[in-house]
Order: structure tokens, then sequence, then C-alpha cells
């Protein structure tokens, strides 16, 4: 049953900075990372700076070439699309970022910005096109009053809706949101997350949603993927990720989130130590320097992804066999 | 305080309060003496700037002649008056040359980065590296002297600012959200350079124009006061200026005139170009 | 800190902080925009006071005022702000600066744009013994190091002697913190501290603070949007909102029973991610503007309990002992 709409199989990704030959820094922003969104589902990716996070979704929508490993989308693989098949397939996926004032060009009114997607496909009439974008306002909450008005006049929240209208615009099978609501205040957050569902019933839509807020990652999503200094760490389903984490990094970042509950303070921190430079990966298990149930392995050793239960895997040494006796009460063994 | 912020955007152009744009003012005035006397020239001068009277040569400002004659009995007024009319189409030409010119230099290197970025800029530097008073006597020299040429070397003159600043204002809008947003929508590069970049970018481009504007005034002036501007019988304020100098005891009016008629165009333009660069930028960026 | 009621377990002495009746305008084309509005709020010594509130709330003019850091364009027309029982508003400006950094401190928001990025750290941080205590430089960067220590800065020597784009967001502001309690002020003003620093730092920082009340009873003021943090870190909360406080308590009160719709809706708006919510329910319709405040409460507007009644502004009314909110139910409940 299992009808994956993208793949992203080992992909790698470095970038280079400054300098000739020797002298040029490697930052390697991702490393293996394999991930796959079933039809119709939610893949929520979340971590911390340099995660690598954000260059997941640049590369799922084609911005950015990967050093290694392949996207399959809908059955192709883009990354060997010459450009002109890259702009076909780009109808079929859609991006909402977060919100700055530059997500839209200043000078253009909305009318404009909803249009230019249908321009540039050359999708419909031009009277059939007023239509649609009237279709895409209706369908995020607002009416055709805001048309003429220019971007920066809109509240955030107004103007994410805008920029959710742009992205559903050409009715794509796959909307890649990338922090969509963190520049925005919880009641107003709150209404666009509805509208994220709301419309992804609607419209039949898939989406992969990157945030660092693990709280809106477990409202949205369906299946979850944490990620940290450009490894997944960890991927299942939500309920049980987040219930019953099987890996150290997962267990500090939810013990780390302050709970609206007075009465349930942390008493330790979870986890010490700044995260380390891109630039200078750590050895071994990328989290060890910094892990609360770090083994002396783990700095030379760097786990592979372990299987820890139902399309739930974990990447912690924990789960080998050979160390799995011996590993805290919160591991849960496959065997 | 978004909302407040908001507020004062939309309040525009109808708060500028005089204490804060005074620049605003003072120079639009100057400029408003300036480019209708260019325009009307011929409307509002008092007599023909070429008809010659030698009979009422130098003449000290009058009644007849407000502000005297030269020595050919020519009505200094008129030819003040004509000569703005050189000096604002030399400069209006010399600035489009110069805007478009370098505007499309600095876009593309600033867009396309790389090889063609590095290749364009160390050519604008080389050109810039010259005195622009010598590039401009060196180019009229190859060229040869009449107004047309001075407008061409100027502009010449003007394009690596321009490309500069083109290039810096494109890098600027490239770093913005809704040129990826474009790029995820599958917008073609062209599309996306007339679009999304150009319309962002002409705003500096427009305000520098301004300053360029009495630069290009200044510039002609000088190459005609070397000769090499406007012939004879054409008046200009430079080759004025020149003439003027040889007669500065017996009819100090023929140096002063011109020389006022410099400073007025020149401070005016420039007082407008700071005057246009204030209002655009604090004003939106004012936070609340 | 249940039992006595609040202002009575400090004997006679007077508030750290006491702002009384306090309200800033703004004057605009079309009149004037009162963006505080007559508020009253109380820090006391040893005290983390919460002050929470969405954008367009006025909690960070609030805050600049006790600075003194309006900008120019906003006056304050009336309140007091008395920092120990000495009022702060008509102090000449040598005074004023004389006050700032030795009683009072702020944590900004964004420490990367707060530190000079030309100077070395130490000399940032020890800057403060310069200008108040007449130290010498020498003695001003031992001091330095030794409040970089403090702040669990590792290897504190040497990272004074370098520039705050070498540090990580974290360690900046573990920078600023050490700044801002150079000279033991009385009264910490955090504004937004941990908003721009990733949930594992954050809570590093938010320990970090909690010490520095502990070990110097210093009294800190926290502005933020954001419960979660508010539950983890404050005694009391002020609950903020168009420019007015709608509701007051102890932090477990708040939590326990919130008094005002506000607050409840901003609670059930707040995503979880352990354990999960069915369902975010949002408010509908938007802040007032400024320009524009209604004649009766607030929050009539976005209200779903409003009666006949609201159409008056209520005064704040108790919740229960030392809880106070600004809502007529509370009338019809206490008879």
């Amino acid at each position: 049953m299992a009808d994956p709409l993208l793949q992203v199989q080992a992909v790698s990704k470095t970038f280079g900075f400054g300098g000739v030959f020797w002298t040029r820094r490697w930052l390697q922003a991702l490393d293996q990372v394999d991930l796959e969104i079933q039809r119709g589902q939610t893949l929520g990716i979340v971590g911390e700076t340099g995660s690598g996070k954000s260059t997941v979704c640049r590369i799922v929508l084609g911005l950015i070439r990967p050093t290694a490993g392949r996207v399959i989308f809908d059955g192709r693989d883009l990354t060997l699309l010459p450009a002109s098949e890259m702009r076909r397939v780009r109808r079929q996926m859609q991006a909402v970022f977060q919100d700055t004032a530059s997500a839209f060009n200043p000078r253009q009114t909305v009318q404009a910005a909803l249009l230019a997607p249908l321009e540039v496909h050359r999708v419909g009439s031009r009277g059939s096109r007023l239509t649609l974008v009237e279709e895409a306002l209706h369908h995020v909450g607002l009416d055709t009053s805001f048309l003429g008005r220019h971007p920066h006049t809109l509240s955030g929240g107004q103007r994410q809706r805008v920029a959710i209208a742009r992205a559903i615009i050409l009715r794509p099978s796959l909307v890649v949101a990338d922090e969509p609501t963190s520049a925005l205040d919880v009641s107003v957050q709150a209404r666009i997350l509805n509208l994220f569902k709301e419309i992804q019933r609607e419209l039949r839509l898939t989406y992969l949603f990157v945030s660092h807020n693990l709280g809106v990652i477990r409202y949205v999503s369906d299946v979850v993927a944490v990620m940290y200094l450009g490894r997944v760490v960890e991927v299942g389903p939500v309920d049980q990720v987040f219930s019953a984490p099987q890996h150290p990094y997962t267990r500090a970042l939810l013990e780390a989130i302050p709970r609206a509950d007075p009465t349930k303070r942390q008493r330790d921190i979870p986890i010490m130590g700044e995260i380390p430079s891109a630039y200078r990966m750590p050895s071994g298990c990328r989290f060890h320097s910094r892990c609360p149930v770090a083994m002396e392995i783990c700095s030379h050793e760097d786990p592979p992804s372990y299987p820890v239960g139902e399309n739930h895997r974990a990447a912690c040494l924990w789960h080998d066999r050979r160390f799995v006796d011996g590993a805290p009460s919160w591991i849960a063994s496959l065997s | 305080m978004q909302l407040v912020q908001h507020e004062r955007h939309r309040m525009g152009l109808w708060a500028i309060s005089w204490r804060r744009s005074r620049l605003l003012f003072i120079g639009g005035f100057l400029v408003g003496l300036v480019v209708p006397s260019a325009v009307f020239a011929d409307v509002i001068s008092p007599y023909s700037p070429y008809d010659i009277d030698v009979a009422n040569k130098l003449q000290p400002p009058g009644r007849t002649h407000w502000l005297g004659t030269d020595e050919f009995g020519r009505d200094v007024l008129s030819r003040i008056i004509h000569a703005a009319r050189i000096s604002v189409k030399v400069g209006a030409v010399a600035v489009s040359v110069g805007l478009i010119g370098g505007g499309m230099i600095g876009i593309t290197a600033g867009y396309f980065g790389g090889p063609i970025d590095m290749v364009l800029m160390r050519f604008m530097e080389l050109l810039f590296s010259f005195p622009a008073i010598l590039l401009a006597i060196v180019l009229m020299a190859v060229l040869g002297t009449s107004i047309l040429n001075a407008m061409t070397a100027i502009g010449i003159i003007f394009i690596p600012g321009f490309s500069r600043l083109a290039r810096a204002a494109t890098q600027e809008v490239l770093r913005q959200q809704y040129i990826e947003a474009a790029h995820t929508i599958g917008m073609t590069d062209l599309r996306l350079l007339t679009r999304e970049i150009l319309p962002n970018v002409i705003t500096p481009l427009f305000v520098e124009a301004m300053a360029a504007f009495a630069y290009a005034v200044l510039l002609e002036s000088s190459l005609s006061f070397l000769g090499l501007g406007a012939q004879p019988p054409e008046p200009s304020w430079g080759n004025m200026l020149n003439t003027g100098r040889g007669f500065m005891d017996q009819a100090p009016w023929l140096g002063i005139v011109p020389g006022m008629a410099m400073l007025i165009g020149v401070l005016g333009f420039n007082l407008l170009g700071d005057g246009l660069r204030d209002f655009f930028d604090p004003r939106l960026r004012e936070a609340v | 800190m249940s039992g006595a009621p609040r202002a009575h377990r400090h004997g006679d002495r007077p508030p750290v902080l006491g702002i009384e009746g306090l309200s800033i305008e703004f004057a605009m084309r079309r009149g004037a925009a009162r963006v505080v509005d007559g508020v009253t709020l109380e820090v006391w010594p040893g005290e983390i006071v919460g002050l929470i509130g969405e954008s367009g709330s006025g909690k960070t003019m609030t805050a600049l005022s006790v600075l003194g850091l309006l900008p120019r364009t906003a006056k304050i027309t009336a309140g007091d702000i008395r920092l120990s029982g000495t009022s702060l508003l008509g102090l000449p400006e040598a005074q004023l600066r004389a006050i700032r950094g030795r009683d009072i401190a702020m944590i900004p928001q964004n420490p990367m744009s707060a530190l000079n990025p030309v100077l070395r750290v130490g000399a940032q941080v020890g800057e403060p013994y310069v200008l108040h205590r007449r130290a010498d430089w020498k003695t001003a960067l031992a001091q330095a190091v030794r409040r970089l220590t403090d702040v669990h800065l590792p290897l504190p020597d040497e990272r004074a002697s370098e520039y705050p784009h070498q540090f990580s967001g974290g360690m900046q502001q573990r920078a600023m913190t050490a700044m801002a309690i150079a000279l033991e002020p009385q009264l910490l003003v955090a504004d937004e501290p941990t908003t721009a620093l990733d949930v594992t730092i954050q809570a590093q920082i938010l320990r970090l603070l909690r010490e520095i009340r502990e070990e110097h009873r210093t009294s800190i003021l926290f502005i933020t949007h954001d419960l979660g943090v508010v539950a983890e870190t404050c005694d009391w909360v002020y609950v903020m909102y168009a420019g007015r406080i709608l509701e007051q308590g102890s932090v477990e009160r708040i939590f326990a029973h919130p008094g005002h719709p506000y607050t409840q809706a901003l609670l059930r708006a707040t995503p979880a991610a352990e354990p999960a919510q069915a369902e975010l329910v949002s408010i509908p319709g938007t802040i007032p503007s400024p320009l524009d405040l209604p004649r009766g409460c607030r929050f009539l507007d976005r209200c779903p309990y409003r009666f006949e009644h609201c159409n008056e502004e209520p005064p704040p009314l108790a919740v229960e002992t030392d809880h106070t909110a600004r809502c007529w139910l509370l009338e019809a409940v206490n008879g």
C-alpha cells in the first residue's frame, strides 16, 4: 500500500566557501539523508540550527543540486532532469517560506503575485486566470478586496495566507513549508496551522513541513524526522516518536521544551554545551559530544539507522545488538 | 508594533514636514528655476542670444538688459537662459547613457556573479580610476569637440558609478525571499530580471541620477570652459565663464553671472538628490 | 508562593519596579495612538515577573519606558515608573544614564545587534566597570572574565579576547547577560531573550537566569510571547493585550485557572509536543488598532463569551486571592 510521492535517497550536500583549491572551506550540510513521504501525508522535519532541514527543502524543490544521492518525485529522478523538464515538474511542487517582509515583491499587488505562477506556466486565459486567483483566495479565507493591496500593508497572518494561496494556485501535489509560522503570533499561528490541515484535506495535498517548534510539528505531521548536523537521527510516526523517543537527541529536545505547566519544570538541563560547528564535525556519532548517555565507543563509531519499531528508525548505538542489553530504560529493544 | 509602523508608511508624500525635508524643497525650488528656463528658453528670453548689437556692448545690468550685455552687445540674461538649455540637455542625455549602460552592466554582474561579474567589474574599475575631467578630455580629443560628443563622453564617465550601485542593489534584492519564491514557481531568468529585479533596483539608481545630473552640469561647464564643449556662438555657462574671465575688471558681471547660474544649477540638483535619498531611506525603515 | 498576599511579603519596602497607570502615546496624523494604556505592574525583590503578550500588546514599549529608551516620537502621557520608590520620570538624562547599567540592565532579544562588532567581548563586558565604577581597564577586564565565568561561558579567558561574530547565538546571549549583571543591578529587563535561540540553548539560558536570581536576588522583568517560557521561569505573570493588563497572578494560578478568556484562548492555541492536542483553537478577528480602541472591554470583538455588560470596560476583578482579571464574567461568579 506504500505509495511514496517523494523519496530522498542517500542525499548528501557539501557547500564550499571562499578560497581556491586547498584553502577552500567545506561545510557538509547533509550526510546520507533518507526520507520518504507517502501521498496525502505530512512529513515533519524538526531540528535546530545547523541541522540541515532548510537545505533538504531546497534540494527537494530543486533550488540546489545535491552533491550525492537522488530525489525521486512521483517516480522521476529530479537530479537527472534537464532544466526545461524541471520547470514542468515545478507545477507539481510548490513552497511556502517563513514569512518575512521579503516573501513578496514589494512592488506587486496581491493579484499580480498570484497571477505570476499562472502566467509562468501559461495556465488558462486571462479571464480564467482571474477566476483561479479568486478561488485560491477563497480557499485561504480571504476575500477579493485583498487583490489590489500590496503585501507590506497586510498583517503577518494575512501575508502568509496569500503565500499559501500562491502555493496552491497551480494545484500542486506536494507543498514544501519551511517554517511557515515561526514569525507569527500564537493565535495567528493556530489559524494558519488549521488552514494548512483544512487545505490538505480539500485539495489532497502532501506536505513536507519544516519547523524548529516541536508542538507545531506534532500538530500537523503524520511522520516526523528529527535532524541533527545534517543527519536524520530518528524518524517514525509522530505519536510514537514523541511519546517514546528512541534517540537521546530527540529525548533531550522534548525535555528542553518549556511546558505550559509550572508544576512540570525542568529539574536538570537536558543537554549541555553548544551545537558544534558544522565545519568541525565531531568524530564518530555527531551527537556524542553533548549526549547524556554516550558510551566510549560513540566517539569513534558512527551509528547507522536501526529499526526500532514499525516504520520507526533511530541512529543510536544503543540499539545495536552489541550494546542493547546495557541500554538506558527508555530504549525499546526490537529483539 | 506592526500596526503603527504600517500607519507611518501609508502617510507618504503629504506627511513630509518642512523641518525634515528642507533639502527636498530647496533643491526642488532651485531645479525649478533651471529646468523650466531651459525648456521654455525661447519664450522667456527677452532677446535672442545671438543678436549682436555692438553699439551697446559691455553694458552693466540695467533696465533694458537686466543682466547687462557682453562684448558683442548680446543680452547676458538671454544667453544665460539658453545656456541652461544646453546644460540640461547634456545632463539629461549623459545621465541616461550612464544610467542605462551602467544599470545593465551592474544588474548583469550582480545577477550572474562569478567570472562575468569579475570581468565586468574589473573593467568598470579601470574606467573609474581615471579622473573624470581627464577622461572627458581624452574622449573629446578622440571624438571631436561638439555638444553631442560631450554628452557621450560624460555619459561614459558615469557608467562605472551606476554599475556599482546597480550591482549592489541587485545583490540585495537577490537575498530577498521573493526571488527564491520566483525560482520555486519556475520563472525564467528573463522574467525574473525584468519583473522582479529591475523594478526594485530602480529607486537607488534614480536617486543617484539626480546627483549625477549635477555633476554632468559641472562637467559640461568645465569642458566648454576649456573650449571642448559648446562652440561659439552657442552660449554655455562654461564658455561664458571663460570669456568673462578676460573682462573681470571692465565688466565683472560677465564672469559672475554664469558662475552664479552654475551654482544654482549644480547646488539645486545636488540638494534634490540628497533630499530624495533621505526621503526614500529612513522613512521606509523608521521603526516605531 | 501561596500564603500572604504578594505585596505584604516584603514588609514596608517598596517594590523594585513600580509602574502605575502608565500610558504611552504616539502622535499620528489621525490622532493619538495609545499603545500602552493605564498599565500597573510591580516587580518585588527577587521575583521573576513575566509580561506576556502578542505583537501589538505594548509589552516592548513598556519595557523600553522602564529603561528610558522610548523612541523620540513616543510620549508618556500618564502614570509613573518607580525604581525602589524613586520616580524615574522627569529625571535628567545624566542621572538616567547613571541608573542605566548600574541599577537597571537590559538583556535584549537579538544579542548580535546589541554587541559592538568591532570591540572584543571582554572589553564590552568590562565597560560598565569603567563607566560606573571608574575602574581602570586592567581591573575591568579581570572582572569581565569573572562575569563570563559566572554565566558559564567555557574558556572565559580566551573568549574575552574574541569578537562577537566568533560567538554562537547562545554564547552571545551569555555575554550580554554577563554585561547586564556586571554591576549587580536591582532589576534586569529581559526583552524576549531566548526567542532567537535554539530550544536546547534556550533551556540553558533560562536556567542561567533563574540561577542569577537565586544567587544575587536580582529581580527580572521577563518580556515574552511564549507561554511555555513563562511557565518555566516566572513567579508572577501579567497578561497584556492592546495596551492593557488583562490578567495578573502567580504563575501556578494563572495556568491552573486562567481567569480571562484571552488567557484561556492563548493556552488553547499553543501547540504542545507531548501530550498531543486534538485541536488548536484559534482566536477569530484581529487586535484592535491603537488609533481605534473599543469603548468597552478590549477583547470584546474576539471574545466567545461577550455579553451586554462588556460594552463597559471591566476593572480588575478577583479570580481568587492575588489573582485578578478584567472580565465581567468574574463578577457573575463572585456575586
